[in-house]
């Protein structure tokens, strides 16, 4: 395990979407961490340092909106970036998890490559030589 | 307390009035109570919902099945995850009433409709999931291919292989995913087809597919890609620790063994692996009965984990290796009384067999 690696927490009460993001991640060489739902979440952040969060909206027990801004009202974790990827794609869900603070809000399906992009572009790292330009939606 | 003064105290702005009101009226079924535990179920509170919610699951009848559809509407994510928990659970009441929200006009319905069969565990409800399938949107057609996974549905796996064969990587990641799943030889039998056939980018998904199964039968085309792409080892031997080392052993010809046993050993010195995966290897190395790289033993000896030491005691007796014995005495020193037993009875062996070599 490289130690300067970036750690990505993925939050989604789906194991088969968390397994696509972090296989969609893998080249990247990120380290990464996995919680069922917001309170799983909360717990893992209160334990862990962590870079960057992809996290679902619709979870059991608490959902994508109320895990983002209890971590933009804690004060060690209000600048973690989170991108927010789910199926919902009303205007609605969208302005919510804008407001509460999510950094970026993605629709599936979202490509392999769309994941690398956006997570390299928040992280603030140079475009790797495995994410090609992702598909226009 | 009766039934009015309890519909009274739930209508109140008190959360622990609410809360008590809650746990008293699953007493009573009618539709004025279903109608006030749906309405607390809207709670800002997450307590109030999480009573009301046990509550209806007492109640747990088609009724409140079809009063709880609305609320997946709502704008409200908790409000509509609420309602999606007490119907994954509520399902086997009025999988009819699934079936027409399968059907309905917004995807977003199809979608949770989906999720929440597959929640479930309802095997009954794969038919229908497997109808989905065939639904217009590529959301709902995934979380069909999720949730036949998840309900290991044996007569899913010819459309499974069929989605893990074509269309945007992702879609097909989700259907390999769910093969794995599906706990049957003719899963095992698809995940090797496609190791044959899928693009680079996805083979290591279906090794990781295969690994999952854990089945002797994947043990054969594991071993047959790793011969033909030596550099996917990284990969391969990892999953090969899940899968019943003689079931591995069995399926090689002795010319291949030095191969896998030297790989298996280069991948041990790396750092890394779980702990189980490096029981699994470190068995696997035994069960070879090929000579490696001593290194590796005194590695898994030194370990801070008993059950790796442990694996490599009984590696190390299964190999015949000797030259051990030293370093089984130094960790013997140690003092942990069940290690100490298992190393003297190698110790033990070992002199034995090295006398009678000599």
């Amino acid at each position: 395990m490289n130690i300067l690696a970036k750690v990505v927490l993925l939050v989604d009460d789906s194991q088969t979407v968390r397994r696509m993001i972090e296989w969609a991640l893998k080249p990247l060489g990120f380290m990464i961490l996995h919680a069922v739902d917001g309170i799983h979440a909360l717990e893992v952040l209160g334990a862990e340092t962590v870079d960057l969060a992809f996290v679902d909206l619709n979870m059991p027990r608490m959902d994508g909106i109320e895990l983002i801004r209890l971590v933009r009202g804690d004060k060690k974790l209000k600048h973690l970036p989170i991108i927010l990827l789910t199926t919902e794609n009303r205007d609605v869900d969208r302005n919510a998890a804008l407001e509460a603070g999510a950094n970026l809000y993605l629709t599936k399906p979202a490509t392999p490559a769309l994941l690398r992009l956006k997570a390299e572009s928040i992280l603030g790292l140079a475009p790797s030589a495995t994410t090609e330009a992702p598909k226009v939606q | 307390m009766n039934r009015e003064t309890a519909l009274r105290e739930l209508s109140q702005g008190n959360p622990d009035l609410q809360r008590r009101a809650l746990r008293i009226l699953g007493r009573w079924d009618d539709d004025q109570v279903l109608k006030a535990l749906i309405g607390a179920l809207q709670s800002p509170h997450r307590a109030i919902r999480e009573a009301a919610t046990d509550t209806l699951l007492e109640i747990g009848d088609a009724r409140t099945v079809r009063l709880l559809l609305p609320l997946l509407r709502s704008s409200v994510p908790a409000i509509r995850n609420s309602a999606r928990q007490l119907l994954q659970q509520l399902a086997k009441a009025a999988p009819e009433i699934l079936i027409d929200l399968s059907r309905d006009p917004d995807v977003r319905m199809r979608v949770f409709a989906a999720n929440i069969m597959t929640e479930s565990g309802d095997h009954d409800l794969a038919q229908p999931l497997l109808d989905m399938l065939t639904d217009a949107d590529e959301n709902v057609r995934d979380a069909a291919v999720v949730g036949l996974g998840r309900l290991g549905a044996p007569e899913a796996i010819h459309r499974l292989e069929e989605f893990s064969s074509h269309g945007e990587s992702w879609s097909r990641f989700s259907a390999i995913d769910a093969l794995s799943q599906i706990p049957s030889s003719e899963a095992v039998r698809a995940l090797s087809r496609l190791l044959k056939s899928v693009p680079a980018e996805l083979q290591e998904p279906v090794v990781e597919a295969l690994g999952r199964q854990a089945s002797p039968e994947a043990a054969g085309p594991l071993l047959e890609k790793l011969f033909e792409t030596p550099s996917l080892g990284s990969v391969i031997i990892p999953v090969l620790a899940q899968i019943p080392a003689a079931a591995t052993v069995g399926r090689m010809s002795s010319s291949d063994r030095p191969f896998l046993a030297t790989a298996i050993a280069e991948r041990l010195l790396q750092n890394g692996l779980a702990p189980e995966v490096t029981v699994g290897l470190i068995d696997l190395l035994g069960e070879l009965g090929v000579r490696v790289a001593g290194s590796v033993f005194i590695r898994g000896l030194a370990s801070p984990q008993r059950r790796i030491q442990q694996a490599a005691i009984h590696a190390v007796l299964k190999l015949g290796l000797t030259e051990m014995v030293p370093m089984l005495r130094q960790v013997q020193s140690q003092g942990d009384p069940l290690l100490s037993d298992e190393i003297q009875v190698a110790v033990e062996a070992l002199s034995k067999s090295g006398k009678e070599r000599a």
